[in-house]
């Protein structure tokens, strides 16, 4: 047996390993450090640099110092800025190709820092110009309400009463209808006529002085008699036409009375003082900070979504690829209860914010969480920040199942001191103490979020070109005696088509406060109007009016037609003796 | 390669035990034929270093074995899929998959599967192969190659030399 053991070899051997492993461990930490940088950029879509990589081995973990991640929308902005991540890895879990991290403690962190150089990746154009892709905020622009009363004279001059262009259509109608009967009446049965019967009579009566005359007399005065009465019934033809067509013209004139105040009412709400200017005025308060903490809000959560949803490479059943030449495939074996690839159970993280350090747990980080099949769950806290008492933040992101991903976060902020130094706009926040509770809740991409906000101590400037003289003033008093104030706001709908609504009791303060002002300027303003309106549509409804009077006369022709004949009949039949 | 060839020559002529010959041209055969960065060549490292097998006979082996490793790729690559495919054994793969150092040393993979399984099969009839071939070798052919004349011409020629430098790296074998 000594014969074919060589012990000097094993010494060779361990030598051999030993300096492998020597080599290793001195390119390990730059290996790490490549590695994360490239793998990250390809993630990223634009730099990710790390100071330094330390792996450790007992117990085995990794600490990353001074890791900058790139905003790819922004190259001169880092997203993230960490300046220490300490990490304590699983190492069974290692080996089967899985980063399992049962501890991630990371400090220092910062968020939107600014970068030296340009943290763009090459043939990557800075996409800081892409517009918003998440949708618009549907929330009215404010503008501030006048109580200049506008100029009844130029309105009028410049609107066309509806009043005047039909009076003008009805004097026409009415012109057309008088011409037309005046045609008829001239064709029609008249006073000629009807003597020319009277003479044709007389010629009988004096015939009846033989049997034969009498028996000749009598046929004609039949002739005579059926000739009078087809005049008559022509005559009451007409009549019976003319009442029709009248009503249908007086029908008309009435409607046309009646435009007025149509009128009026349509120039009134055109021209009107209104108050609901004043009643947005939250909106111009807190409707541009609300749009963009929601654009935030929204482009923050686009960039995390797919970064929850993503699927291992590798199947957990047995699956076949097609072989690479002196690769082989890999066939792999379902087994239970094993953790995706990467994890990190818990991650302890203190971050810096604009207000200060704020510190808190997330539980679950992993972009696989449906293979995991927990959610990630945060929780974040702060006290005595600048500007800010206490801020609580916790949430959970479900993406276990992507189509039906629910996301919830609950917010509640004391203490919080807001305010703006601005001319910009004609009424603005100067200065207040918020206290804010935020649910939000995006459900399978539905967006359901409510902010409350009770504001204390609060100073609401005005401008001095806010609003006219009177209205600035007014303005100004009411602003001034609003010391505390709720504002609530509503987001609601699909994630590319919200809608944003600002509420707050400010509101009805101001409301109150120029309502009156507003209600009696609008008052004398619709006098005016009105009177105008009256004034400029007299003359024209007049005229027809009296136009309209004047076709009583065509009726007054037709009656007094019908009564000549009806005499000249009962003439007739009394001169033949048949009466 | 010249140089290969005359250790391998003077291995074959030394007083060398057939077995160590045999052992290394095995070992060199699983280290040559599987994936060099595999968990179980260092074992074989270990064994060429431990055990008292012909260093020279391993090297040239692993370099001859390691170029047919190449051609023979398909043939592994269809041998382990359908080992590893294999329906029997589907639960002894999946106890092994759920194990550290199988992981480590990817016996799932079809190449290496394939390799190992072939190599092992033919290390033990080789082993025996070889040892009675070299036997044979000595036996036989070995003085009637000395009285050839061409082994004459070349005894006189720059290959005896290097035959007679590669006997001087080499030591005793």
């Amino acid at each position: 047996m000594k014969k074919w053991i060589r012990w000097p070899g094993l010494i060779v051997f361990v030598g051999v390993v030993l300096i492998l492993i020597g080599f290793w461990w001195l390119l390990v930490d730059n290996m790490i450090e490549r590695w994360i940088e490239k793998g990250g950029t390809r993630l990223v879509g634009a730099k990710v640099e790390l100071g330094k990589a330390d792996l450790k081995l007992g117990p085995l973990g990794l600490a990353l110092e001074d890791l900058q991640i790139t905003n790819p929308k922004q190259p001169m902005t880092n997203i993230l800025e960490a300046g220490s991540i300490d990490l304590a890895i699983e190492a069974s879990h290692l080996l089967r190709r899985k980063l399992i991290v049962s501890l991630m403690t990371a400090d220092n962190l910062r968020f939107n820092t600014s970068r030296k150089t340009s943290g763009a990746i090459a043939r990557k154009k800075p996409s800081s110009e892409t517009s918003d892709q998440t949708g618009d905020a549907k929330s009215d622009a404010f503008k501030m309400p006048s109580l200049a009363v506008p100029d009844v004279k130029e309105i009028l001059s410049r609107e066309e009463l509806q009043t005047v262009t039909a009076a003008d259509e009805l004097k026409k109608d009415i012109s057309a209808f008088k011409e037309k009967w005046q045609k008829r009446l001239d064709e029609l049965p008249d006073q000629d006529t009807f003597e020319q019967y009277e003479k044709r009579i007389d010629k009988v009566g004096s015939a009846k002085k033989s049997i034969t005359g009498v028996l000749g007399a009598t046929g004609k005065a039949k002739a005579i008699y059926d000739d009078v009465n087809r005049d008559l019934e022509e005559l009451k033809q007409a009549k019976k036409d003319l009442k029709k067509e009248l009503a249908s013209l007086k029908k008309k004139a009435a409607q046309v009375k009646g435009l007025p105040a149509e009128d009026y009412r349509r120039l009134r709400d055109k021209y009107s003082l209104s108050s609901q200017g004043a009643v947005n005025i939250t909106q111009m308060l807190f409707g541009d900070k609300a749009g963009q903490y929601l654009k935030l809000f929204l482009d923050g959560y686009h960039t995390l979504k797919p970064l929850l949803e993503m699927r291992p490479a590798t199947p957990d059943s047995q699956q076949e690829a097609k072989p690479v030449r002196g690769k082989g495939v890999d066939v792999h074996f379902a087994l239970g209860n094993q953790p995706p690839p990467f994890l990190v159970r818990l991650a302890k993280v203190s971050a810096t914010i604009p207000y200060g350090d704020i510190s808190g747990e997330i539980q679950n980080l992993t972009p696989f969480q449906a293979h995991l099949g927990k959610p990630l769950v945060f929780t974040f806290s702060g006290q005595n920040l600048k500007g800010l008492q206490e801020a609580n933040i916790d949430g959970v992101l479900n993406h276990i199942d992507p189509p039906k991903a629910s996301d919830r976060v609950t917010a509640v902020v004391e203490g919080l001191k807001v305010g703006e130094k601005s001319n910009q706009r004609p009424v603005y926040l100067e200065k207040g103490l918020a206290d804010l509770e935020l649910a939000a809740a995006v459900v399978s991409g539905r967006i359901d979020a409510q902010l409350q906000a009770a504001v204390s101590s609060a100073s609401i400037a005005t401008a001095k070109n806010a609003g006219d003289g009177q209205l600035g003033q007014t303005l100004q008093e009411a602003l001034a005696g609003i010391s505390a104030f709720d504002l609530q706001a509503d987001i609601k709908g699909d994630m590319d088509d919200y809608h944003v609504s600002l509420s707050s009791n400010i509101d009805d303060v101001l409301k109150d406060a120029m309502g009156k002002q507003f209600k009696k300027k609008a008052g004398a303003f619709e006098k005016s109007l009105n009177d105008a309106i009256a004034a400029k549509t007299r003359e024209p409804l007049a005229e027809n009016s009296g136009m309209l009077s004047d076709l009583n006369s065509i009726e007054n022709e037709l009656s007094a037609r019908l009564g000549l004949g009806d005499a000249v009949r009962k003439d007739a039949l009394k001169k033949v003796g048949l009466k | 390669m010249i140089q290969s060839i005359a250790k391998l020559l003077k291995v074959m002529n030394s007083e060398s035990e057939p077995a160590q010959i045999s052992l290394a041209v095995c070992l060199a055969m699983i280290a040559g034929l599987t994936p060099f960065y595999s968990l179980h060549n260092l074992l074989v490292l270990l064994l060429v270093f431990l055990l008292r097998v012909n260093f020279s006979a391993f090297l040239l082996g692993w370099v001859i074995f390691s170029g047919a490793a190449f051609l023979l790729d398909p043939l592994f690559h269809k041998l382990g899929l359908w080992v590893l495919t294999l329906p029997a054994l589907e639960e002894v793969w999946t106890m092994l998959y759920g194990q550290v150092l199988w992981r480590i040393e990817r016996f799932n993979n079809s190449i290496v599967m394939g390799s190992v399984l072939l190599s092992l099969l033919l290390a033990i009839p080789l082993f025996f192969a070889l040892n009675m071939l070299i036997r044979r070798y000595r036996q036989h052919i070995l003085e009637r190659l000395r009285k050839l004349k061409i082994v004459k011409i070349l005894k006189a020629s720059k290959f005896y030399e290097i035959y007679e430098s590669a006997t001087a790296w080499g030591g005793k074998q």
